[in-house]
This record gives structure tokens, C-alpha cells and sequence, in this order.
């Protein structure tokens, strides 16, 4: 187990590298951000000032090493656009997308595993039905243009809930969120449910498919032929075993959030990292994109990491699989 | 069972829903090839565009601009005659201190009688503060009137700057107009057109190159197969929207970039999928025969194990033309994706965003539903198939 | 002979598909005495599973019990409430399934899968529930019981797993045990071991046993009576010497003449021709008809009931001399 543990942390960790590195040369080929950002009457010394004060003069594999070294002390450099660290901007940021990526989390689960349950366990029921259309909608509209309707919907047709922003804040136990004041979570209920949309609905889907799977297996005919009351069979046998492929769904679904903040972010114009990321693509704020777009990688090897780890704790058949592999 | 097309083709008939699905795909791949030709008018033709049709909504008719006509009369001996092309304005005496001046026809949007004699007004004008012009909207009838106190001069000129109103035509834009005047019917049919050929062409490349190395990473196996098998859950361990971004921040934007960085997203899919259908044929005996008769390797893929994994592969090939689309509308939404000139379906929307809260909602309702429709039809349809595939289904 | 304490009569249970009605059980009837083994015999789709479910009352939608009566200790069971029902089930009738790697849940602990087939029946304490599992898994012999508790079911071979199920059955105490093919996907020494278990535990506790399966050769060894079922319907019912010995229906010796244990070494094994009929489509007479060389016209019309003796019965026009 702990060699399993050792081993799965060093692959990510080369994984990391690999990824900063692909990261950093691929946005070093876009071309010289100086140029974007200097008056078009600078001369060509004030040009080679710019670089110099931004590092840009040296060789590309030594810039890579400072990157590095640097990163690994936890600075990113500053921004070419902000001219403050990287590092600060995102720590700013992270808190909005991190609550819209939570509350559309919870809602995902809260929503999609009951739902999916109830169309499996009833397929041919009005309700199933009604379930099946929903998330077969939910997976196939595109999320920018599902959020749109969704403020022409509550937010000019019938001007129930506000558009943009995160609403006010407060600080409670020494963290400060827009999730503590009514006017915050007015302002993050329709973009976390538009984000969670798509999620909740391969959710569903995925449920379901696993829930009428399970419910033709024997073992949880055996269990209603022990007497087993029905909800208890529900939960304990075809519940915790369709977990075991909702793990890796939902462990990939939730990093997706994080990803697919960056289009509802920018719909509702909600301040995070996703709405940042695209500004920074916009204008070439490479320390700014090599910073996300690793933070986020960072993130998804995480989470892949603890998805194995569920999945061995949930599913005993996978401990003798992985015990295998890592010994 | 039901081998063959003839059985195959019988039993996707059995799923209305697979039908429909499978007659809207095709409708949408009809829509995509012959657009040029069933579209209303050539969105991409700039010269046709014009600003008077700017953000019609359903329904409204093309307008013909209206044009100015500046024209010079001079009277002699009570007789007024136009100096040029009257193009419709004329001006006629109504006795001794009264001159009529307009178009008979009507539909003007404006006259404007500049330089007339001392005494002389316009009635119901609103005159210049310091030019001697008097400017009347919307004449009525078209007509105004130059009246005087005294009798008008025998011999004088004037100037008339007169502006038509626009008038419509016949052509109907049957789902508005965009900012720039762009007749959205056609604006949709050519981004179908787009988001069908980014689509096909994406996917399509995703699924020959993903397929080669997977099957190439099943029969070869060892260092091979783990180092595309690494590369294949690399690149599972992200979300396509952020490989996508991650592209195209760095390559820019363009039609091939959004082709190549959908490619680089679903290649893996392929080469994960042919590799285990692969493996598992691999396994069986005919392949162990065909070994024995120290057939090709290549022969052996092709011939043998290939055509067994085919299915599926549609399968995948028909569902990822749907992602394709999806992600490429997401990314052009985002303003990585396409160039302006030629607007995808995301695109549209993109650009119809700024208009949903002045409620001009066609703008983006439209290519929206289109989008939507086309991809659940191409779900279904991967669905469909996918059910026809799968032995366990079929009692 | 003792009294019988279960009683199935005129057993209907049909299936309302999209393609139409399959009428999987017609008309079935049958009893059980304390401490007797009923065998049912048929090839797959003959209806004897779903009969067994019927009893059980776990007929999935589109099924449905159309009519007929089952009695249990003179209590009917068809009228009983899904939770009265729940009662029964694991309580007073226990189950056996066919394929004992499918069985048991595969993320839960022997233990647990134990312990919940007796705590939704009664109150009782952990203490009492480890008690009594290790006991019953003694009683199905099971070597060291208390450390195979805490095992998962991957953990256990197929004979150990279908041991753990049938201690599982017997743990409350039933008074009969319905088994769907128990020995099925076992080895045949397996087998011959489960099997012996069984007897053993019907002979000790004096508990009925409804035994399903398509092999004539197990129920020789193991049945009291046999019935033979096919497309759903009754074709022969009689204690085993009766339908081994002197089997009257074509369709029983074209069943027991494809066995292979029964037949002289080198000579061809002999198969039924044709196939079943579609449940969808069958009439009034004698759904064997299309298949039976021996059947004439008012086979395809009518079906009658012969008596051979008090126990012996054959639905059969044309039933072969003794």
C-alpha cells in the first residue's frame, strides 16, 4: 500500500515536470510578450530594457531552470500585465472560483445520484423518463449557451436572481466567502447550477447505467430474497457498488468543474481564476498562463491521485490488483 | 442472427428515436455541404452587408436605403423646371404666393428647401438658425409647401436636398439580422457548415492517428505500448476544454488550430479504445493462425483485427464529432477558437451575447438551438449504434 | 406420509412485453411435505426460474402473477403485502441462486452479508448474530468459520462461496429453501459435496427444498419427486423412481435419453429436435406438439391430464407404455 502510495506520487511528480516544461516552451513559441506590451514608438532599446527587466534576454533553459527553482519556492514571477506576483493574483482569485466550483459540486452530487438511482431502480416510470430527457439535454448543450438562457431566464425575463459578480462577502472563522450572506449565495446559485449542468447530467446518466446494471445481479436479488427491506438494498448493495465506477467519474467530473469555470466564469462574469486565465491567454501574460495552467495540472494529477486511492478503499477486489502492481 | 447491412439497417429501424436522430444528422450534413446553395445570401460577401439592417429581429423585410437627391430648380416666369436628373421631385405653382415642391409618390424621409427669395417660407419647416435652409421630416405626401405674404418672385432658383425613406423589399430576413446587417439564416447554414467541417475533419484525424497507435501499441507491445499507453492517460488526466485553451493559447487562433488542438484531445479515446478491442482480438485464434502463416503484421491489423474493431470506433467517431463540435463552439466562444470573418455556430452566439440583455434574443437563441439540436441528434445517433453494438443488449 | 405445508395451485405468471404477453408459468400446481425435495426439471425457458421467483414474490416488472394461489402453512402468500411479503422471504422461505460468484456483494464482508439476513428479520445482538453464522457455516462445512467471516466473497473459492449462500439460507431457520441451479457452475466434486450438505441439512432439519435445475442426472441422486417443465407448462410429475424409472411423457425420455451419463459408452448422444416454441405465440394444446414425434392433431388443440398412480401424472395424448 505505502509502496503503491510512493510509487503513484513519483509518477506525478514527473508528470508535473513534464508538464511545465511542455508548458514553457509551448508558450515561449508564441512569440515575445515585450512586443505586445510596449508602445509601438518604442525604440529598440527601450525594447531590450523591457526584456532585460523581464528576464527575457537569457537563454530559454536557463529561464526554465529560474522558472523552476523559483516555482518550487512558490514564486511564479510577476505578471507581465499586473507587475505584481502571480502568485498574489491567483491567491485573489482562487477563493471565487473555488466557492463557485464547490457549491456546483455539491449540487452536482446532491442532484445527479439520487435522480439516477430513482430512473435506474424505475426506468419506465414518467419521472425516469422525465430524467433520461433532462440529462440527454444536459449533456448535449454546450455550456456557454445554457448559462446565456439561463440569465435570459432569471435574469432579465423574470429578474429573480443578479447577473455577474459574487455578491457581498463576510468573514466568518477567518474565512471570507460570499457563501456566508444571502446576497452571495443570489449571486452563486445560477452560475454553480450552470456549471454543474453538464456534470450532473453525465452524472445521472452514469448512475443510472450502473444502478440497472447492478439491479439485474444476483447478489442484490439474493438480498431481497434475505428480506432485505428494499431501501437497504438500495443503499447498502446497488448504491455502494455502482460507487465504485462513480468514483473515477466523479473524481474526473470534479476536476472538469475547475476546468469548465473558465467558460461560466465567463458568461456571468464571475471574478475567478477561469475568467483570469482567458485574459491572460488574450494578452499573453505568460507567467501568468505557465502559473494556471500548471496550478490546475497540479490539481487534476491530485485528483487522479486520491480517485485511486477511494477507489482501492471503496472496492476490496482492487487491493489485491493494485497490491500486485506495486510490489 | 441478422448479419449484413440489410439486418443491421432492420434492426436500427426498430428505435424511432434512432431514426430521427440518424434523419437530423443527415439533415445537418446536407445543411453543411450545400450551404452556398440553399443559403439566402453569402454571409462572408461584406460588400452586401449594410448597416440599415443591423439587429433586425424574425421576420423584418431588406431595406433599400434611402438615398439623398440634391437637386437646383429654377423658376422662370412662374414655371419651375429642375436643373439635372429629378429622379421623382418636382415643383408646381398653387397660385400667385404658393409653390408646391416633393415627390409625388411619397416616401420621403426628409426635404430640405435651401437658398429661397426673401418673404419666402416652408410651411411646417423648422429652419436653420443661421442658414437660410428650411427642413421638413416626413412630409406629408411627400409634398411641402413654399408660401409667401407677397407674391413670389416671377424669376428665382432653389436649392432641395431630399432624402428617401427606405423602403423594404422582398427579401424577409426569417431569423433577423446580426450587428452588421448579416442575414443570420445564412449565418447559420455557413456556421453549420463550419462546425460540420471542424467536426468531421477533427474527429476523423483524432480517429486515424489515435486508431494507428493504438493498434500499433497492441501489437507491438513493450516499451511501445507503455510509452502510448503513458502518453494516452496523460492526456485522460485533462479536461479537453483545458487542452484545448492550452493549445490554442499557444498556437493562436484559426480553423486549423481549433482542428489540430480537437485532435490532440481525442486521438487518446481512439488509441485506448482500438487498443483493448485489439488486445482482446489479438487473443483469439485467428489471429494465431495467421501468425502461423507468417502473414504480415501489417496484413494482420488491416485485414483481421482492424475490421473487428470497427464498430466501436464508429461508435466513438460519431460521438466525438458531437464533442468536436461542442468544444470547438466553447472554444470560439471563449475567443480563442475561429476567426471572425467566418463564424462558427459558437461563434454566432458568441457575438449574439452583448445583444441578450437589450432582449435582442435571435442573435444567440438561434444558432444555439441549432447547435443544440445537432448535437443530441449525433448523441442519440452514437447511442444508437452503440446499443446495436453491444451483444448484452440485444435479449 | 406427512401433510403438505406448501401449496402452489394453478400458478399463472406472465410477462406484458411490448412484443406481447409471454406466459412464462401456465397453470402450474404443486406441493411440498416437510423434509421432501421437489425437483423441477426443464431447459432454460421453461419456466421453472420463474416459478421459483414467483414464490419468492420477486417477479420483476413486466412480469406480473396473473392468477393462482400459493399457500404457505395455509397462509396465501399472493395476498400478502409487499412488507408481509419481505417478512416471509429469508425468514420462512430461503433462496439459493445459481451462480454463487454472482451471489454475494461483492464490496461487503461475509460477515456483514450474514448479519443483515438476520437482523431484518428479529433483534438480535452482535454477539448472537457472529454466533449464529459461524454456526451455520460449521453446518455447511466450512473449516475455520470465524475467519472466513471477515473475508470478502473474491477471497473465497466458488464451492466456499456457494456454502457461504447456503448457510446464509439456513440461517433463520426456514421452513424450505427454493435452490435455482445451485450446483450449476461448480466442479463435480464440488457438486457432489454441496449437494450432500443439502440433503444433510433437509434431512436434519426436516425443511422443504424446491430444486431447479436442467439436470435429470442430480435430481436422480438428490430428488424426492421430479416435475418436468417445458414452455412454461407441466408435462410430468412423479416421485423419482416414477420418472426416471418409468417416464411416460416423449418429452421426459427425449430429456433423460440426452443425458449423458445414462447413455452406453461410444453410442451417439441423442438430441431433441427443433427448438422451444415462442411463449408468444402458443395455443390451447400441447406446446411439446411441434417437437414430438409421437403427436398427432389433437395435440395442437387440446392438452388432458392422465394419472398413472396417486403420484404419478402426465399432461400427454399419446404417454409411452410403462
Amino acid at each position: 500500500m505505502i509502496s503503491f502510495v510512493l510509487r503513484r506520487l513519483f509518477q506525478s511528480l514527473v508528470v508535473v515536470l513534464l508538464l511545465s516544461l511542455v508548458l514553457f516552451v509551448g508558450i515561449w513559441l508564441i512569440g515575445n510578450p515585450v512586443d505586445v506590451m510596449i508602445s509601438s514608438e518604442a525604440t529598440e532599446a527601450d525594447r531590450l530594457a523591457a526584456m532585460h527587466s523581464l528576464g527575457l534576454d537569457k537563454p530559454l533553459w536557463e529561464q526554465y531552470l529560474i522558472f523552476l527553482s523559483n516555482a518550487a519556492h512558490g514564486d511564479w514571477g510577476a505578471s507581465f500585465v499586473y507587475k505584481v506576483p502571480v502568485t498574489d493574483i491567483l491567491m485573489q482569485r482562487l477563493p471565487a472560483s473555488l466557492e463557485l466550483a464547490g457549491v456546483a459540486f455539491v449540487l452536482a452530487i446532491v442532484i445527479s445520484i439520487p435522480a439516477g438511482l430513482y430512473a435506474g431502480l424505475r426506468p419506465n416510470s414518467p419521472i425516469a423518463r422525465f430524467i433520461m430527457t433532462f440529462s440527454l439535454v444536459g449533456v448535449s448543450i454546450p455550456t456557454f449557451w445554457q448559462g446565456m438562457l439561463l440569465i435570459v431566464a432569471f435574469g432579465i425575463a423574470l429578474p429573480i436572481l443578479p447577473v455577474g459578480d459574487r455578491g457581498q462577502l463576510a468573514t466568518h472563522f477567518g474565512v471570507t466567502t460570499s457563501l456566508f450572506t444571502l446576497d452571495g449565495w443570489r449571486h452563486v446559485i445560477m452560475p454553480a447550477f450552470s456549471l454543474c449542468l453538464l456534470k450532473m447530467s453525465l452524472l445521472m446518466r452514469v448512475t443510472r447505467a450502473a444502478t440497472v446494471e447492478i439491479s439485474k445481479l444476483d447478489y442484490v436479488k439474493f438480498a431481497y430474497a434475505k428480506g432485505v427491506r428494499t431501501w437497504k438494498v438500495v443503499i447498502g448493495h446497488i448504491l455502494r457498488n455502482a460507487l465504485v465506477p462513480l468514483i473515477t467519474v466523479i473524481g474526473i467530473e470534479m476536476g472538469n468543474l475547475l476546468a469548465y469555470g473558465v467558460i461560466t466564469e465567463t458568461v456571468f462574469s464571475w471574478p475567478g481564476l477561469g475568467q483570469l486565465l482567458i485574459n491572460s491567454i488574450k494578452v499573453l501574460d505568460r507567467p501568468m498562463i505557465v502559473a494556471q495552467l500548471t496550478y490546475t495540472a497540479l490539481l487534476f494529477i491530485f485528483i487522479n491521485f486520491v480517485v485511486d486511492i477511494l477507489h482501492m478503499t471503496i472496492d476490496p477486489r482492487m487491493k489485491a490488483v493494485m497490491g500486485r502492481r506495486g510490489a | 442472427m441478422n448479419r449484413g447491412f440489410v439486418g443491421f439497417a432492420r434492426r436500427f429501424a426498430e428505435s424511432p428515436v434512432g431514426v430521427a436522430s440518424l434523419v437530423v444528422t443527415l439533415f445537418f450534413i446536407f445543411c453543411a455541404l450545400f450551404a452556398p446553395w440553399i443559403s439566402p445570401t453569402d454571409p462572408y460577401d461584406l460588400s452586401k452587408l449594410q448597416l440599415t439592417d443591423a439587429l433586425k429581429p424574425v421576420g423584418a423585410h431588406k431595406m433599400v436605403p434611402g438615398e439623398e437627391i440634391r437637386l437646383d430648380f429654377a423658376v422662370t416666369g412662374g414655371k419651375a423646371s429642375a436643373q439635372g436628373d429629378a429622379r421623382g421631385i418636382s415643383a408646381e405653382p398653387c397660385g400667385d404666393n404658393c409653390l408646391t415642391v416633393g415627390m409625388k409618390s411619397g416616401g420621403l424621409a426628409s426635404l430640405q428647401i435651401r437658398n429661397l427669395p426673401k418673404g419666402a417660407t416652408v410651411e411646417g419647416a423648422t429652419k436653420h438658425p443661421i442658414q437660410p435652409w428650411w427642413t421638413v421630416a416626413n412630409p406629408k405626401d411627400g409634398m411641402v409647401k413654399i408660401t409667401s405674404a407677397d407674391p413670389l418672385p416671377r424669376d428665382f432658383n432653389f436649392s432641395v436636398v431630399a432624402k428617401t425613406a427606405d423602403h423594404p423589399t422582398d427579401f424577409v430576413f426569417r431569423l433577423g439580422t446580426d450587428a452588421f446587417g448579416r442575414d443570420m439564416l445564412s449565418a447559420i447554414l455557413y456556421g453549420i457548415r463550419i462546425s460540420v467541417f471542424v467536426g468531421i475533419v477533427a474527429a476523423g484525424t483524432a480517429l486515424v492517428i489515435g486508431t494507428g497507435l493504438g493498434l500499433l501499441a497492441a501489437w507491438r507491445g513493450g516499451v511501445t505500448d507503455a510509452i502510448i499507453m503513458r502518453a494516452v492517460d496523460f492526456m485522460l488526466g485533462f479536461p479537453s476544454i483545458l487542452v484545448g485553451l492550452a493549445i490554442l493559447a499557444v498556437l493562436g487562433s484559426g480553423v486549423s488550430k481549433v482542428v489540430l488542438a480537437i485532435v490532440i484531445v481525442q486521438w487518446s479515446y481512439y488509441a485506448r479504445t482500438s487498443r483493448a478491442l485489439a488486445m482482446s482480438e489479438l487473443g483469439k485464434e485467428y489471429v494465431e493462425a495467421a501468425r502461423c502463416l507468417r502473414l504480415p503484421a501489417w496484413r494482420i491489423m488491416v485485414r483481421h483485427v482492424l475490421p473487428n474493431c470497427l464498430p466501436q470506433i464508429i461508435v466513438l467517431f460519431t460521438l466525438n464529432i458531437a464533442a468536436a463540435i461542442a468544444l470547438e463552439s466553447s472554444l470560439s466562444f471563449l475567443g480563442v477558437g475561429l476567426p471572425l470573418t467566418q463564424p462558427s455556430l459558437g461563434m454566432l452566439i458568441a457575438n449574439g451575447y452583448q445583444y441578450i440583455f437589450s432582449r435582442q434574443y435571435w442573435l444567440s437563441l438561434y444558432p444555439g438551438i441549432v447547435l443544440l439540436v445537432m448535437i443530441i441528434a449525433m448523441n442519440l445517433l452514437g447511442d444508437r449504434l452503440r446499443d446495436l453494438n453491444n451483444p448484452r443488449l440485444d435479449n | 406420509m406427512t401433510e403438505a405445508f406448501f401449496k402452489v395451485e394453478g400458478l399463472n405468471t406472465w410477462f406484458f412485453t411490448r412484443a406481447g404477453v409471454i406466459k412464462s408459468v401456465r397453470d402450474v400446481s404443486f406441493d411440498l411435505r416437510p423434509g421432501e425435495v421437489l425437483g423441477i426439471a426443464g431447459e432454460s425457458g421453461s419456466g421453472k426460474s420463474v416459478t421459483g421467483m414467483s414464490i419468492m414474490g420477486q417477479i420483476d416488472e413486466p412480469g406480473k402473477i396473473v392468477s393462482g394461489s400459493i399457500r404457505l402453512n395455509g397462509e396465501e402468500l399472493t395476498a400478502l403485502s409487499f412488507e408481509q411479503m419481505r417478512r416471509v422471504r429469508g425468514k420462512r422461505i430461503a433462496m439459493v441462486f445459481q451462480n454463487p460468484l454472482m451471489t454475494l456483494n461483492p464490496v461487503m464482508r461475509v460477515r456483514d452479508q450474514m448479519y443483515e439476513a438476520i437482523g431484518e428479520h428479529e433483534h438480535a445482538s452482535h454477539a448472537e448474530m457472529r454466533e449464529r453464522s459461524i454456526e451455520a457455516l460449521r453446518a455447511v462445512g466450512i473449516p475455520s468459520p470465524e475467519e472466513r467471516l471477515a473475508a470478502y466473497p473474491h477471497e473465497l473459492s466458488g464451492g466456499m462461496r456457494q456454502r457461504v449462500v447456503i448457510a446464509t439460507a439456513l440461517l433463520n431457520g426456514p421452513d424450505m429453501i427454493i435452490a435455482d441451479e445451485p450446483t450449476t457452475a461448480l466442479d463435480v466434486t464440488i457438486q457432489a459435496q454441496i449437494i450432500y450438505q443439502m440433503r444433510r441439512q433437509i434431512d436434519e432439519r426436516g425443511l422443504g427444498m424446491i430444486w431447479i435445475t436442467h439436470d435429470l442426472a442430480t435430481l436422480s441422486e438428490l430428488a424426492d419427486r421430479i416435475m418436468v417443465m417445458y414452455a412454461g407448462a407441466r408435462m410430468e410429475i412423479g416421485t423419482t423412481a416414477e420418472i426416471i424409472g418409468t417416464p411416460r411423457h416423449p418429452y421426459t425420455r427425449k430429456l433423460l435419453e440426452s443425458v449423458p451419463s445414462r447413455n452406453v459408452p461410444g453410442q451417439k448422444l441423442r438430441q431433441i429436435q427443433g427448438s422451444m416454441p415462442s411463449l408468444l405465440m402458443l395455443g390451447e394444446g400441447c406446446p411439446f406438439a411441434s417437437r414430438c414425434e409421437r403427436a398427432t392433431d389433437i395435440c395442437r388443440h387440446t392438452l388432458i391430464e392422465q394419472e398413472f398412480s396417486p403420484t404419478h401424472r402426465v399432461w400427454c395424448h399419446h404417454p409411452h407404455e410403462a
